[in-house]
């Protein structure tokens, strides 16, 4: 009985502490009298960023209450799926390539046209925010972008007594260097020359690209990667890996990540994207060397940025677009500069001060020979998706033969779902 | 007398099933209805459904990926769920002896993989298994057998599925065995000493049988559990696209389908099919309890 | 007997192997939660990290990172249900065990029918549900549709189920109602079952990922489980963090069962019979 009796005592008292938590967190804590405006993101390392230019922003507009949320990138595009079309969702939020081509269509994204003048996109390249375009109107506000480059490993190169590589290099001079820096202990390999990886941002379609191959036919609505280039750019790049042996098997690679195998001295040559940059360097520090990709036939890279974009059923549409008129100002892209390099104009520079110790220049050359992310025109997220599984199973095999001719039709059958 | 007591009696019955079994048709199951409309329906989730009639459904019995999932899902519920039962009866007996030392650590040491986040548990076992640094590897090297590429092969890596679901499940199923173990009076084990019974004797004709109760539970939840198999194909399939597409069930399916691919109608017909194979099993199992479960 | 028996070395051998087995992950989280991030991306894989008094990872994850928020979150959620879940569900499971009433058996398979469908396919309607009932946003809207269980409910009545009909029948005689009888008699002597059904509530309403996920739009309601999925970004993943995360968001329910070590009746525990 007293056991009893002890215990109901302990849940009364929990009770007591915690009903009235329950019934506080209830509805939204912001008083009546400000509104309020949603932004949703998925990346934690904005935090800091956000977190000075709300302050910023609130002490300007006392009127209007900015409530920021991260969400998991893996379950961010489900949450948002369920709250968007009930009207509880976001009012901005950040769109990539692939998805804007499934959301703007919707009706649920607010059209931006109206109110170009006052954001002034002139401040942006066009070529950042014409995949947030439909029927030729703006949706979307750019954020920052990230291109793809060569990372290298400046001690491995040293101790091969290899020169680093520069905007000379061919796919020659990339293969040889590769070949030099593959080190083997008996069966195993302990350092890899280079990774060739079949992703769609940051491996192959660049180098199917710089051979002159295509992608997707200039509507974007039909696969065209069954061509000659195309064939003869990963059959070299699955020579590197089976053939020499320069680069790791992809089962391989996706265990252990290439960024993984990058920064722990796995390998001594990698392509990826820009975004990384920060992480790379902090890990490698000295060693590690930026260049740009080697060129074929041309030079090719594939850029990818983010938009913010409105929801249309927002409750407060003033409010939102003079707080996406400040997100695509000069003060918002100094502070992002902090972590990313914006797309305003010339606010790359601030973010790439950072990293004078590297050939940044380098950097800011891709936006010359620029290819953006290749998306469909019609279904891009799911089709994005299944072109990187199609890639995949593209390279686990040492020869091309008919691979590209059925993830053609794979690829092209779900466009037209 | 008798007969307005009955009445009472259901009134009593209804009463106390109201609020769970209320909030289950609120919750789960009125929810579950919108899913059979949906299944009529091509929606990605953006725009208005569609109505498509049995166009989903059609398209699922002509679908040989669908067989494929159906084929792997079986697999795992068939090899998964006696060992996972099997093993927590013997390690719940085991647990259950009588001057047994260190039974709380070892109660504790069991739970804990339980505790542990999904997610960071195929983390873990992804390094665990790593075909080059990992630990599995690590000791066959040196015990100088070969070293598998695990992800990389289908049966491996559904054996390290089943591995790292029995890790993750034994300490559930051996506490609820427990529990149930430790009902059964010691006058019992004591008569059968008397007798001169020997261990197997008790455990067979006294443990076993009074343990039916929580062994039917954990039957009927290790099987739901293990039809719904999805985190770890996710995970340990990211190594490799064809590994994955050949191991690939149901759950896994239904949710590539519904949020990868936005085709929620056909996720849901497939989500419907998969709920009436798994209601069939269940009700098949609630009707053979009586062959051989023993309640007081 | 105090000299252990054959039986009695053979099962603590075998339970220190599994034992073991089941530890060897575990104390790889725990060791590298004080690892730097170089220190977990090296390949070959660094076992031990340099300096086993490195708490950056921890500074990081409650000081940056707000982890006590989130504690508070979670700690609100799981009691909110779990309390109410082993009240409802075993008073139903008593009716299920002990009544017979029209339906019994259909209602019964039909609340099965909840546990089969996948989860990602009721969200929606669900999240519509909450909106109705104006629980948006809000913690009452993480508790109210997981107090309802069909686990506990289901153990519950196989725990009942074995519990002889005799001492219904003498309370019943004695002039005890349906309540009386649930309250004062069974559910004293399921103690064990209680104990570890609820416990197994608590760590599955402690990791519950995915509904508070929808339900909750403020930041400051997240749950741990939400906090540590964040911490895996679209390109790369602070692995350092994530299993420092794992061994901070694991401890409580360690702590817990710990504890409820004491509450489990050993051996006899059937005694309520008076001959």
């Amino acid at each position: 009985m007293k056991k009893n009796m002890r215990f109901v005592v302990v849940l009364l008292i929990l009770a007591a502490f915690l009903v009235p938590q329950l019934f506080a967190g209830g509805s939204a804590e912001v008083s009546k009298e400000k509104k309020e405006i949603n932004l949703w993101y998925w990346d934690q390392n904005a935090d800091e960023v956000y977190k000075q230019l709300v302050t910023e922003y609130e002490a300007q507009n006392p009127g209007v209450s900015v409530k920021l949320t991260v969400i998991p990138w893996a379950d961010y595009w489900t949450k948002l799926q369920v709250a968007l079309p009930t009207g509880t969702g976001p009012d901005i939020f950040w769109l990539n390539h692939p998805n804007a081509v499934s959301y703007l269509p919707t009706g649920l994204v607010m059209n931006l046209e109206e109110s170009a003048a006052k954001i002034n996109f002139s401040n942006f390249n066009e070529i950042y925010y014409k995949p947030f375009m439909h029927n030729g109107s703006r949706y979307g506000v750019p954020i920052f972008f990230d291109s793809v480059i060569l990372y290298y490993n400046k001690a491995m190169f040293d101790k091969a007594g290899l020169s680093y590589p520069d905007d000379s290099w061919t796919w020659n001079d990339f293969s040889n260097a590769a070949k030099k820096l593959t080190i083997k202990d008996g069966s195993t390999t302990v350092q890899y020359g280079a990774i060739v990886d079949p992703d769609m941002q940051s491996g192959a379609s660049n180098f199917i690209l710089q051979n002159g191959g295509k992608l997707y036919s200039d509507d974007r609505m039909e696969l065209q990667i069954d061509n000659p280039e195309a064939r003869e750019t990963v059959q070299f790049m699955l020579d590197m890996i089976y053939k020499y042996g320069y680069a790791p098997k992809i089962s391989e690679m996706r265990e252990i990540t290439k960024e993984t195998m990058f920064q722990s001295g796995m390998v001594a040559m990698v392509t990826n994207h820009t975004g990384i940059l920060k992480q790379f360097a902090e890990i490698l520090g000295d060693d590690m060397g930026i260049a740009p990709m080697p060129k074929q036939k041309q030079r090719a890279s594939i850029y990818h940025n983010l938009g913010y974009v409105a929801a249309a059923k927002t409750k407060n549409p003033k409010e939102v677009v003079d707080f996406l008129t400040f997100l695509a100002s000069k003060r918002h892209s100094d502070v992002l500069s902090k972590v990313w390099a914006p797309c305003f104009t010339g606010g790359a520079g601030l973010f790439f001060d950072e990293y004078k110790w590297l050939d940044i220049d380098y950097i800011v050359d891709t936006v010359n020979y620029g290819y953006p992310l290749p998306v469909s025109g019609k279904n891009a997220g799911p089709v994005y998706t299944l072109l990187n599984n199609e890639m995949d199973k593209v390279f686990m095999q040492p020869t091309v033969g008919n691979s590209l001719a059925s993830m053609q039709k794979v690829i092209n059958a779900e466009i037209n779902k | 007398m008798k007969i307005r007591k009955k009445h009472t009696d259901w009134l009593w019955a209804y009463l106390f099933i109201a609020p769970t079994v209320l909030g289950l048709y609120v919750f789960f199951l009125y929810p579950m209805v919108s899913s059979v409309f949906i299944s009529f329906t091509r929606w990605n989730h953006l725009t208005q459904p569609v109505f498509l009639g049995l166009d989903n459904y059609k398209r699922l019995f002509q679908d040989p990926i669908i067989l494929i999932e159906l084929k792997n899902t079986l697999f795992f519920v068939v090899v998964s769920v006696p060992l996972t039962v099997g093993l927590s009866l013997i390690i719940a007996n085991a647990l259950n002896t009588k001057h047994l030392c260190m039974k709380g650590t070892f109660r504790t040491i069991l739970f804990l993989p339980y505790v542990i986040l999904p997610v960071i548990t195929a983390q873990i076992f992804m390094i665990v298994f790593n075909s080059r640094y990992g630990l599995v590897n690590g000791i066959l090297k040196i015990i100088g057998l070969p070293q598998p590429s695990w992800l990389s092969n289908p049966w491996l890596t559904r054996m390290v599925i089943v591995i790292v679901t029995l890790w993750a499940c034994i300490g559930y199923y051996t506490i609820i065995i427990l529990a149930g173990l430790q009902n059964i009076s010691a006058q019992y084990y004591e008569a059968c000493d008397i007798d001169g019974g020997s261990w197997w004797v008790k455990f067979r004709h006294i443990t076993l049988p009074l343990a039916t109760p929580q062994l039917f539970f954990c039957f009927i939840l290790a099987i739901i559990n293990s039809f719904k198999m999805f985190d770890y194909i996710f995970v340990f399939g990211k190594t490799n696209v064809i590994v994955r597409e050949t191991i690939r069930t149901m759950a896994f399916g239904i949710y590539e389908r519904g949020f990868t691919f936005l085709e929620m109608g056909y996720a849901s017909a497939e989500a419907i099919i998969f709920s009436i194979i798994v209601l069939s099993v269940t009700i098949i199992q609630n009707i053979g309890q009586n062959k051989w479960v023993h309640y007081s | 007997m105090k000299k252990p028996s054959i039986a009695t070395t053979v099962n603590f051998t075998f339970l220190l192997i599994i034992a073991t087995l089941a530890l060897i992950p575990f104390f790889w989280i725990v060791v590298s939660s004080f690892k730097t991030y170089k220190e977990t991306v090296q390949i070959p894989v660094v076992f031990f990290p340099a300096s086993f008094r490195n708490f950056d990872n921890y500074k990081e994850l409650f000081g940056r990172l707000n982890f006590l928020v989130y504690y508070k979150n979670n700690i609100i959620n799981t009691l909110g249900i779990t309390i109410p879940q082993l009240l409802l569900s075993s008073l139903a499971a008593y009716a299920f065990a002990r009544i017979d009433f029209p339906g019994k058996s259909i209602i019964f398979v039909s609340l099965l029918l909840a546990l089969m469908i996948p989860m990602q396919m009721i969200l929606l309607p669900r999240y519509k549900l909450i909106l109705q009932m104006g629980l948006f946003d809000s913690y009452l809207g993480i508790i109210i549709p997981s107090i309802p269980s069909v686990t506990t409910t289901f153990y519950m009545r196989q725990q009942i189920l074995s519990l002889p009909k005799s001492l219904d029948e003498s309370a019943f005689l004695d002039g005890a109602g349906h309540f009386r009888i649930f309250w004062s008699i069974l559910l004293p002597l399921c103690h064990s079952a209680l104990l570890a059904t609820g416990i197994m509530c608590l760590v599955f309403s402690w990791n519950d990922f995915l509904w508070p996920l929808i339900v909750i739009n403020s930041t400051e309601k997240y749950t741990l489980s939400i906090a540590v999925a964040n911490l895996q970004g679209q390109h790369l993943t602070k692995d350092n963090l994530l299993l420092t995360a794992a061994v901070v968001v694991s401890i409580p329910m360690i702590v817990v069962f710990i504890i409820s070590q004491r509450y489990f009746i050993e051996g006899i525990a059937l005694s309520g019979i008076k001959e």
